[in-house]
Formats: structure tokens, C-alpha cells, sequence
């Protein structure tokens, strides 16, 4: 499962930069993270590619996922299926070919109109709760989330036991408040595996 | 930041580290020195981004008065003169290196321009000083001392965010006449009429 790239390794890629200038012939060392499909609104149960991930086809490599407030899927705000969410969880925690997940913008929100106990945060910590079972998961991103609970402690068995995991990013998450918690995580993992870490 | 990068040196087939929008202070510059200086180090990628006078909706209001402060700023000084002689060190593996919005000065990017003398390893290099001004044509014959070594490694070097003006491209071109190695500089030409012209010159 794990592909990493070793170092030894001098394939050259172009480097394109943001000008659009084409760079030099460098060679690629370091992390290479798998590739992932950026998702429409990729959990939607009936998604083609979700029912993939379902089957466990080698075709689906990665998940982005955007579940913001703007964007929630369908399921996530309409359906308002706790066994959905959990049955999301429970899918890519029984994968064994998906290799990246990234979750974005999952703001607490709720409408005017919402029933009191409706907390789209608790459809997040039942996905979490099949998510932890996956081991094959190479690159795990969270960006833009607030939460309102810590993280780590629901997600150290996935960080813990899966010896696949390659890359942590945690972008715009207000860490201060989980930061033992996260440093905890940190040296849960365990010493060979991390080759990419980013957190801003 | 300082325990996080701490937390991250028994990691040791990290090869890629992120950590922009951070307070980089002395302590963290510390143990990111430490972290580089381990003999099994295999960290090739560094983003590193001191953002001292970008707001970004996503830094609170208190960070961004820590960061606007002269004292973090004047503390960190001396970490750029550690961290520039840790990462180009010939032990660092550290191919790539981005450094935008950086609060440097004459001194210290001279003090970069030595310390890529004895690097054995990067071959691209980009500092953005944002809207840091400091950094004078002396600063930039300083730090050009490093394109005049005939054991440069460094291919690409982007300065296209340093604003530099007349005086500080020609100590930079000056360097390139005997350099074989470097490829490619990105700069922009800043204009008396503040318009700007970005490019690369082709070696």
C-alpha cells in the first residue's frame, strides 16, 4: 500500500509556477501524495463513485470532501440521517483502497428553521466514528473547521493504528484549544511514517 | 510551534514540512535548526512563511498584534542567522526552499548569501519580503556573494516579490557573469514610477 518515494528515487518533473512559466527539470524527491478526484458532492449515497468506494474499487483513490455550511451535501443537511452520515463513516472505515481524504469547511451552522438538537457537528463526529477504522488512508487533510470538540480524541485510533498514514495537513483548524491533544496524536503515530506534515 | 516541531524530530522520514502563518520566533527557529541538523534528516521541502504583516481571516486579532510587534520581529533576528547556517549546512538534504514575507534586512540576507556557500543541496530558492523594504543594494551584494561561487547548487532563484530596485538587480547581475549553474531568476523591476515588470532571465 504505501507508495512513498524513499529519496533515492531522481525522476524529474517540470515544476510550473505561478506565473505560468515553466521551471527546470528538478528532481521530485520527498512526498508524493496520491491522487484524488476533487469531488462534486462526492458522499452523496447515490454517487457513482461513492458506491466505488463502496465496492472497494481500486478506481477510487481519494476523497475531498466540502461540507460547509454552503455547501453541505445533500444528506448532510436535507436528509438529516444520522445512519446516513454513520453509514458515510462506516464505508471509507472498511475501505482498503481508498489512500487520501480531504474534509473541508465544516462550519457550525444552523438555520432559524432547524429543529432545536439539529447540530450538523454531530454528523461529523458519526462519520468520524466509521472513519477511525480505516488503514488504508495515506493523506489525511482537515481545512476551514471549527470544532467544537476535539478531534484528536475522536480520531487517535485511526492516527494511531493506521501504518499506512503519510501526511497530515491541518490548515485553518484553531488548534490552540486541542493542542495537547494534537501533540499527543503526533507522537501516537508511529516514527516512520509521517513524510509530510502541514499545519497553518 | 516550538513543541510542535519538537514533537516532530523522532519523526525521522519526514521529508516535508508546512508551516506558514506561524509565529516563527527564536524558540521555533531553535528547534527547526535542531530538527535540520539531525544527521538522518530527510527533509527536502520547507514552506515556511513568517507573516508578519499579512491579515488573513483566519488569523485572530491577538496573533496578528504579536506579529506586527518590533520585539518578535528584532528576536527573530538572531534565528535568521541560526536557521540560514543550519539549512544550508552541507549535512541538509533541503532542496527547496520558500520563504515569503520574510523580515530581513541587509544583515541577515547577507548573512543567507554566506550561508548558501556551503550548501550542497538546494537548488531552488524564493524570499518574498512583502512589504519589508529594508533591504537595500548592500544587502542584495551581500547575499549575491553565493551566485559568485563556482560550487553554487542553486537553479532557480526567485526574488520577484523583494521589490529590488537598480542598484540592488545590478549586484545581482554582476554575480551571474561568472555563474554556470543557476538557470533561472524570477524578479520584478521596480520603476521610479512604482510600476513593476516581472521576468526571468535565461542563463
Amino acid at each position: 500500500m504505501n507508495s512513498s518515494n524513499n529519496g533515492d528515487d531522481d525522476a524529474v518533473v517540470d515544476v510550473i509556477h505561478a506565473n505560468g512559466e515553466e521551471g527546470l527539470r528538478i528532481a521530485n524527491r520527498g512526498y508524493q501524495a496520491p491522487v484524488a478526484e476533487e469531488g462534486e458532492n462526492i458522499i452523496q449515497i447515490t454517487d457513482k463513485r461513492f458506491q466505488q468506494v463502496i465496492n472497494d474499487d481500486e478506481e477510487v483513490a481519494g476523497f475531498i470532501l466540502y461540507v460547509s455550511s454552503e455547501n453541505l451535501c445533500d444528506f448532510w443537511v436535507e436528509e438529516r440521517d444520522m445512519m446516513k452520515a454513520t453509514r458515510v463513516g462506516d464505508v471509507i472505515g472498511n475501505s482498503t483502497r481508498l489512500r487520501r481524504i480531504e474534509i473541508y469547511e465544516f462550519s457550525h451552522y444552523i438555520d432559524e428553521d432547524d429543529d432545536d438538537d439539529y447540530n450538523p457537528f454531530d454528523r461529523l463526529r458519526d462519520f468520524f466514528r466509521g472513519l477511525v477504522r480505516n488503514r488504508s488512508i495515506e493523506h489525511f487533510a482537515l481545512l476551514d473547521i471549527s470544532f467544537p470538540w476535539n478531534p484528536f480524541e475522536r480520531l487517535s485510533p485511526f492516527f494511531e493504528h493506521n501504518h499506512n498514514l503519510r501526511c497530515i495537513e491541518l490548515v485553518y483548524i484553531d488548534l490552540p484549544e486541542f493542542f495537547e491533544s494534537f501533540l499527543t496524536t503526533i507522537s501516537s503515530i508511529e516514527k516512520s511514517q509521517l513524510e509530510r506534515v502541514a499545519q497553518y | 510551534m516550538a513543541r510542535f516541531i519538537q514533537a516532530l524530530h523522532e519523526h525521522f522520514n519526514l521529508m516535508d514540512l508546512e508551516i506558514s502563518d506561524n509565529v516563527i520566533d527564536r524558540q521555533v527557529f531553535q528547534e527547526l535548526a535542531r530538527l535540520f541538523s539531525r544527521p538522518a534528516s530527510k527533509i527536502y521541502r520547507l514552506h515556511l512563511t513568517d507573516s508578519a504583516t499579512r491579515s488573513h481571516p483566519f488569523i485572530n486579532d491577538d496573533c496578528i498584534t504579536i506579529l506586527s510587534s518590533s520585539l518578535i520581529v528584532s528576536k527573530s533576528r538572531d534565528g535568521w542567522h541560526l536557521f540560514s547556517g543550519v539549512l544550508c549546512s552541507p549535512i541538509c538534504l533541503l532542496e527547496r526552499l520558500t520563504i515569503e514575507e520574510a523580515d530581513l534586512d541587509d544583515n541577515v540576507i547577507t548573512v543567507w548569501g554566506h550561508s548558501l556557500l556551503a550548501s550542497k543541496s538546494l537548488v531552488y530558492l524564493k524570499i518574498g519580503l512583502g512589504s519589508n523594504s529594508r533591504v537595500t543594494s548592500a544587502g542584495w551584494s551581500g547575499f549575491s556573494r553565493c551566485l559568485r561561487s563556482p560550487t553554487s547548487t542553486l537553479l532557480e532563484l526567485d526574488v520577484s516579490c523583494c521589490s529590488i530596485v537598480d542598484a540592488g538587480a545590478i549586484e545581482i547581475a554582476d554575480a551571474l557573469a561568472n555563474n554556470s549553474t543557476l538557470k533561472k531568476i524570477y524578479y520584478a523591476e521596480q520603476r521610479s514610477d512604482h510600476r513593476s515588470k516581472m521576468g526571468f532571465i535565461p542563463q
